[in-house]
């Protein structure tokens, strides 16, 4: 049995001549109840209409631009629902009396309501669950400060505080587990710069020698590093700074120095930083020193490096050169008392007495243990270094 | 022609909150309720008149005991007039204090039946009385579920409500039912002098229950009652001179017997078909439930139901929660139910409580968890009070330790579950509860202990490894 119903505009609140911006349905469409059936905008919003039944779209009284009120004729349905059967008297049985424990909660919710239905558990008690339903947040999108990660009214208000302030947020985040080099190495430097008194002394050094020396190589298809050349030159400055390749005793009373030269090179590895060792480094050649640095950061990138390779270096380079960056300040690697830092060579104007002239400058940052070097100490260390470094046939001495 | 802004129909613990929420939000409002008291089943043949009897029988019950502690009462002497006016006294004051606060409020009580004439419109059924609402709240809750098989006609047949009136104390009782209201109802005729016979459908008493929280009570009234015929179903009933005359089906039932008096206690119906509803186009279910969503709003948009009517589990504290909803949603506030759990509790002696899930429902859901059982026996506290057949489950997240349910058989049982709600509602974990002091000696350590179980860290036990599967390991 079919009837023909009309749907007119329901009550859309405070508004008359409303504008229609969209016609979602055309003559011959099947809708079902709920489904929008037509677009309008008012100055402060635009909402869609839902059909009130389901049925055949027979007739459209409205086109885009009509303005229209509470009660106009929208369109007429024709429909062939009756109305849903109900059973006058209740069938009741003893193993039928337990059912609706699914059957509510399905309903479709209007839009502007809160939606529980779809919130997932969040640690958070039950006031602080009704303060995010009054609040229009989804506990899920916080991380929770309180004991075990419970959400807190303070984490709660933050959020909302951050979106108001910022007008969004970035919900997406995702969280991912530190790798295992990072969780120790954290730890260890957590240790080293809580621990030891860093000073850092950052110095600029003159290195068109060396870079006109570095050409002339490449030229004979010798490729070398500027970091050999430090690593060189620094061996050649601790001969003269004993105090610089030692260590600190376990107590901080003692000074242990080294006799021999290892360094240690920080090596970035997709895992995190990892510190090989290079021995006796005043023994071998640069071109020696270019391959085993080459090899060694291979097989520190690709995690094969041994721990006792890793172990017994009386001082640090971290070279950062080869990325960029003008200065910045390293972290010693206790036990050891001091650090090299190196960032990238710049060509700067140097006023030569005369004029200025474009010159390579290697920007260097030594931090030190203040327990065991003095300022004066560091600053005599860096100019000795930058004056190796800048003469590089000084390193023949 | 009344107006009103909230229209709440039934006066129940649910109506009756949702009237005092709306009224104290602003609001105007008409409580209709059928009956000449308001309170609904809860305070008229429910929860109190029940507790009030269930009191006489405990008082009775432990006078009998105290010969165990040296002391010796006479065999008590009962009189039954006394025993219905201190029930109804109990009924009467808080029903009265309901009528106080509606007036207070200013609700408008009107005594009828409503029914549903439109969207906006009910009418007292036999009046000319057409109440006009902007909002309304379903709250007429549930009744007995009554098989025709039951020949109720016969008064020696009776519903919980007509067991309430305790218009004798029979000789031989037959309860059909061994659910939370049968076991109660068993509680106070054992004490006034019945011999009690229950038989229950399923295999278990209680069977929403965990079986072994059930089982100390199991094993107590066993012994007491005459039979409780599990796994038995009731084929035929019919009236004789004698009493009435029953056919079981059953393994341990006899094929027939014949009893003074039956108590029907199989269940309750949602009052969803009674209402009209349909008129006003609210959904309802085949078994006369009313859908809503969790703002307590049907499928129309300012028409809420609470309570027994809208779904399991039918108890007044889940209706009271239901209806502070459903007015603050009313009084436009963003309000939404979340409960994490709805503790149940029969105050049968000694009481059944639990809360969250229980085993069987981790088990079908396939949740892994860890389980801490503590046996009363170990207690000092139940000790003293001469009871030890108790036990509190704790049951937890086997891998986050967090509290998923919690199960208690024992003296207070109803008073202690509360302590493990609030823990799922807060999302304690057994470290929580183990670790927070609890008074000693308390029943209540009882829950810290099934904790400690659960970890491993218990004292007051045989070392864990000894006492193997006993308690759970």
């Amino acid at each position: 049995m079919s009837t023909t119903k009309n749907v007119n505009l329901p009550d859309i609140g405070d508004f008359d001549s409303v504008d229609v911006i969209e016609i979602l349905v055309k003559i011959g469409d099947l809708v079902k109840e709920n489904d929008s059936i037509i677009t309008l905008e008012t100055d402060k919003a635009t909402m869609e209409i839902p059909a009130p039944f389901s049925g055949k779209v027979t007739n459209l009284s409205m086109k885009v631009g009509d303005k229209v009120s509470h009660g106009d004729l929208i369109l007429t349905v024709e429909s062939d629902s009756e109305p849903a059967e109900i059973e006058s008297e209740p069938e009741v049985s003893l193993e039928d009396s337990t059912p609706a424990k699914d059957q509510p909660n399905k309903l479709d919710q209007k839009k502007e309501e809160i939606s529980l239905d779809t919130e997932p558990y969040s640690h958070a008690s039950p006031s602080i669950r009704k303060l995010a339903r009054e609040l229009g947040v989804s506990l899920s999108k916080i991380s929770g400060s309180g004991q075990k990660g419970r959400i807190l009214a303070e984490d709660l208000k933050s959020y909302v505080k951050q979106i108001v302030t910022t007008g969004s947020i970035d919900d997406e985040v995702e969280i991912i587990p530190l790798s295992r080099i990072k969780k120790i190495s954290g730890k260890h430097l957590t240790y080293c710069w809580t621990t030891i008194p860093h000073v850092t002394q950052f110095d600029e050094v003159n290195i068109e020698q060396m870079e006109q020396f570095r050409q002339n190589q490449k030229e004979r298809n010798i490729k070398l590093s500027p970091l050999v050349f430090i690593m060189k030159a620094v061996v050649q400055v601790l001969k003269n700074h004993p105090n610089f390749n030692a260590s600190l005793d376990e107590n901080g009373e003692n000074l242990v120095i080294k006799k021999y030269f290892n360094l240690g090179i920080a090596v970035d590895t997709p895992d995190g930083l990892v510190v090989p060792v290079v021995r006796d480094v005043g023994k071998k050649s640069l071109i020696e020193l270019a391959k085993e640095l080459k090899e060694t950061s291979e097989r520190a990138r690709e995690g094969l490096l041994k721990p006792e390779e890793m172990r017994d270096a009386g001082f640090t380079i971290s070279s950062l050169g080869g990325i960029g960056g003008t200065q910045f300040t390293p972290i010693i690697n206790s036990p050891e008392v001091a650090i090299l830092g190196v960032s990238r060579t710049q060509i700067k104007p140097i006023w030569n007495g005369e004029s200025c002239e474009p010159t390579a400058m290697l920007p260097l940052a030594l931090s030190y243990d203040h327990r065991v070097i003095d300022g004066a100490e560091g600053a005599r260390f860096m100019a000795d270094l930058n004056q190796v470094l800048r003469n590089i046939t000084e390193m023949l001495l | 022609m009344i107006k009103t802004q909230v229209l709440v129909i039934g006066s129940g613990p649910g109506g009756y909150t949702a009237s005092f929420r709306a009224a104290d939000l602003g609001k105007e409002v008409v409580l209709v309720e059928n009956h000449d008291n308001l309170g609904g089943v809860c305070l008229n043949v429910g929860c109190i008149p029940s507790k009030s009897l269930l009191h006489t029988a405990q008082v009775i019950n432990e006078a009998k005991s105290a010969n165990q502690l040296g002391i010796n009462f006479a065999s008590p002497k009962i009189d039954i007039k006394g025993v219905r006016k201190n029930k109804e006294t109990t009924v009467n004051k808080l029903t009265a204090g309901i009528k106080a606060l509606a007036k207070a409020r200013k609700v408008k009580v009107l005594t009828g039946y409503a029914k549903f004439l439109s969207t906006n419109q009910v009418k007292l059924e036999g009046t000319d009385d057409i109440i006009e609402f902007e909002h309304c709240v379903i709250a007429a809750g549930s009744r007995v579920t009554k098989l025709p098989m039951f020949p109720f006609e016969d008064k020696r047949v009776m519903d919980s409500t007509d067991a309430l009136l305790l218009d004798d104390i029979p000789k031989r009782l037959l309860i059909v039912g061994g659910g939370i209201i049968g076991l109660e109802m068993a509680t106070i005729y054992d004490a006034l002098g019945s011999e009690i016979t229950i038989a229950e459908l399923s295999e278990q008493l209680i069977p929403t229950a965990d079986k072994d929280i059930i089982n100390p009570l199991f094993k107590r009234i066993k012994k007491i009652y005459s039979n409780i015929f599990l796994n038995t179903k009731v084929t035929k009933m019919i009236a004789i001179k004698k009493g009435m005359k029953v056919n079981f089906e059953g393994k341990d039932a006899p094929k027939t017997d014949t009893f003074d008096k039956v108590l029907v206690s199989i269940g309750r119906s949602p009052n969803g078909h009674l209402l009209d509803a349909e008129k006003a186009g609210i959904s309802i279910d085949k078994a006369g439930f009313i859908a809503t969503n969790r703002q307590m709003k049907t499928n129309i948009d300012h028409i809420f139901a609470i309570g027994d009517i809208v779904g399991q589990p039918m108890l007044a504290h889940k209706a009271v929660h239901e209806a502070k909803v459903a007015a603050e949603v009313i009084c436009g506030q963003k309000s939404g139910f979340d409960a994490l759990t709805i503790p149940s509790v029969a105050y049968t002696d000694p009481e059944v409580a639990w809360t969250g899930k229980t085993e069987k429902e981790l088990t079908t859901e396939g949740i892994k968890f860890k389980k801490g059982v503590f046996p009363w026996a170990a207690s000092g506290r139940s000790l003293s009070i001469g009871r030890s057949e108790g036990i509190t489950k704790g049951l937890f997240d086997s891998e986050s330790g967090k509290i998923l349910g919690m199960g208690i058989c024992g003296t207070n049982a109803g008073e202690l579950i509360s302590e493990a709600s609030l823990a799922i509602e807060m999302g304690c974990d057994m470290s929580d509860i183990a670790l927070t002091v609890h008074a000693h000696p308390t029943l209540s350590e009882t829950t810290a202990f099934a904790a400690e179980i659960a970890e491993g860290t218990i004292t007051d036990l045989m070392p864990q490894k000894k006492i193997g599967n006993k308690y759970g390991h």
